[in-house]
């Protein structure tokens, strides 16, 4: 695939098992998991000024101290929304969360968990980036 | 024409009835009362008649004879005098030979209004009978303006205690809606000088501010508002009174034990006899304010047991969802059918409870949104 994976989420085991889809679905080999907002901003701003990669997030919403929205904040803030893009993937089913996560222009996909795997093959067929 | 020649045209109209036993006296009292120009001329010399006659035409006046056999002039006197009320003023002349005082004063008592003696003299007949039917005359007039008097007061009458009925029982009703309010409403002036003392209260002011009717109009709202405190309230609020004439705000007010509550207030000003008055309505709104903070308070935590449902719940219910999934994409095909038969329960009973969990946070979204309207 032309982007690297990035897991984040705060839960140990849907980062256990969103690798285990990502990997099945032939979508990324070696996805980079993080278990918060801070850590992967931290990351993000490490490698921005570089030439980055194109990446594709899979993003949790709410996760302890810096949670999906800050890390969305963070994205709109250093405006790479050709080369870094996210997919929400919430527990949550509230209408108001899905109506806020698409304002922001990084956002292409937002999915209530649980995270299919025939979705992640149809993935592959498209191109994203 | 003067008033004086239409009186005297009036009276020649009138009736006379003469009675007298000598039918010669009534030949001459005839003569002369059409020389003197009267045309309704009655006369009897039957005195047994006179009172018939009488009640038959109602003469305007009346020449009696004193001395006639049977009936004389005396009794028919004192027939008329009993029925004297009943009817119009009808004077009496009485014509009469007999000079004794005595008889004169007698007929004088029992009704006479003037005498004539004979023999007659006859310009002082005619005299004498136009001067008592002038007064005649003025008499009835009297009476007539005096009846139509008494119509106009008696009207009038009428219509003043209609007025006083409806006013008194307007009254009643807006003292009894006073009264009965479970609002205070409480009256004072304002001049330049600031707030009067309260000059009318009612008796909900012991439930709403702790005092009574007495004790109100000992203070003014300067004791009892605590937004009085600040200067610029009080002429703040006079000034868009009266701009508007009317005024709701809410304020804090200091019962008499201290306790402070919250209030509504709505004020009105008026004229109340030359002065600026103002009428204010209290109703005590703290429980009221208790009670909104409360379901709010409510709605707050109905909000919270909503996201959790959405969310802190539904996380690891969707992992058990996720992961049955990836068992039947990967693996079940490779099992015995009795284990897939159980997985497929797993994954039907996960999927149910999804459901749960999504109804109830939508029904949990509706309420938050009814409440935001």
């Amino acid at each position: 695939m032309n982007f690297d994976l990035i897991i984040v989420d705060d839960d140990a085991e849907y980062i256990f098992f969103h690798k285990l889809l990502a990997k099945k679905s032939g979508l990324s080999e070696d996805p980079l998991t993080f278990s918060s907002g801070q850590e992967v901003i931290d990351h993000l701003a490490a490698v921005i000024n570089q030439s980055i990669n194109n990446t594709l997030i899979f993003l949790d919403i709410y996760m302890q101290d810096i949670d999906g929205w800050g890390v969305l904040d963070y994205l709109q803030s250093v405006n790479k929304h050709e080369k870094i893009k996210v997919i929400l993937i919430t527990s949550s089913v509230s209408m108001e969360d899905k109506r806020k996560a698409i304002q922001y222009p990084s956002v292409i996909e937002y999915i209530e968990k649980p995270l299919m795997m025939n979705y992640l093959i149809n993935l592959k067929s498209q191109s994203i980036f | 024409m003067s008033e004086k020649n239409r009186i005297k045209e009036s009276i020649l109209k009138y009736k006379i009835l003469i009675v007298d036993d000598q039918l010669p006296n009534i030949i001459l009292l005839e003569n002369i009362l059409n020389l003197a120009g009267f045309n309704e001329i009655l006369s009897t010399t039957d005195s047994t008649a006179a009172l018939e006659k009488i009640e038959l035409h109602k003469p305007d006046i009346l020449l009696l004879d004193l001395m006639m056999p049977r009936v004389t002039g005396f009794d028919i006197l004192a027939e008329i005098e009993k029925s004297a009320d009943s009817r119009d003023f009808m004077p009496i002349l009485v014509l009469t030979a007999d000079t004794n005082p005595k008889s004169k004063e007698k007929a004088l008592k029992l009704g006479a209004s003037d005498f004539i003696t004979k023999p007659f003299d006859i310009s002082e007949v005619s005299l004498r009978i136009q001067n008592l039917l002038t007064t005649k005359h003025l008499m009835d007039q009297l009476k007539n303006q005096n009846d139509h008097l008494e119509d106009l007061v008696k009207i009038r009458t009428e219509q003043l205690q209609t007025a006083k009925e409806e006013a008194e029982k307007n009254e009643k009703k807006y003292r009894l809606l006073f009264d009965a309010n479970l609002d205070d409403i409480n009256l004072f002036y304002i001049d330049q000088t600031g707030p009067s003392k309260f000059i009318e209260t009612n008796p909900a002011s012991e439930t709403v501010l702790g005092y009574t009717k007495e004790e109100l109009l000992n203070l003014s709202i300067q004791d009892i508002d605590t937004g009085m405190v600040d200067s610029g309230y009080y002429l703040e609020k006079i000034q868009k009174l009266l701009e508007k004439g009317s005024l709701e705000f809410e304020t804090v007010i200091r019962k008499k034990n201290g306790e402070l509550r919250n209030m509504e207030v709505k004020a009105n000003v008026f004229e109340l006899i030359g002065k600026t008055a103002v009428l204010n309505i209290y109703r005590d709104i703290t429980d009221r304010i208790k009670f909104i903070e409360a379901i709010l308070k409510q709605n707050r935590a109905f909000k919270e047991i909503a996201w959790i449902q959405s969310h802190v719940v539904r996380a690891p219910l969707a992992r058990m969802m996720g992961i049955i999934h990836l068992l039947n994409d990967l693996y079940f095909e490779d099992l015995n059918p009795e284990i897939n038969k159980l997985l497929k329960v797993i994954s039907d009973s996960a999927f149910e409870l999804d459901q749960i969990i999504r109804e109830i946070s939508e029904k949990t979204s509706e309420a938050q949104k009814n409440q935001n309207l």
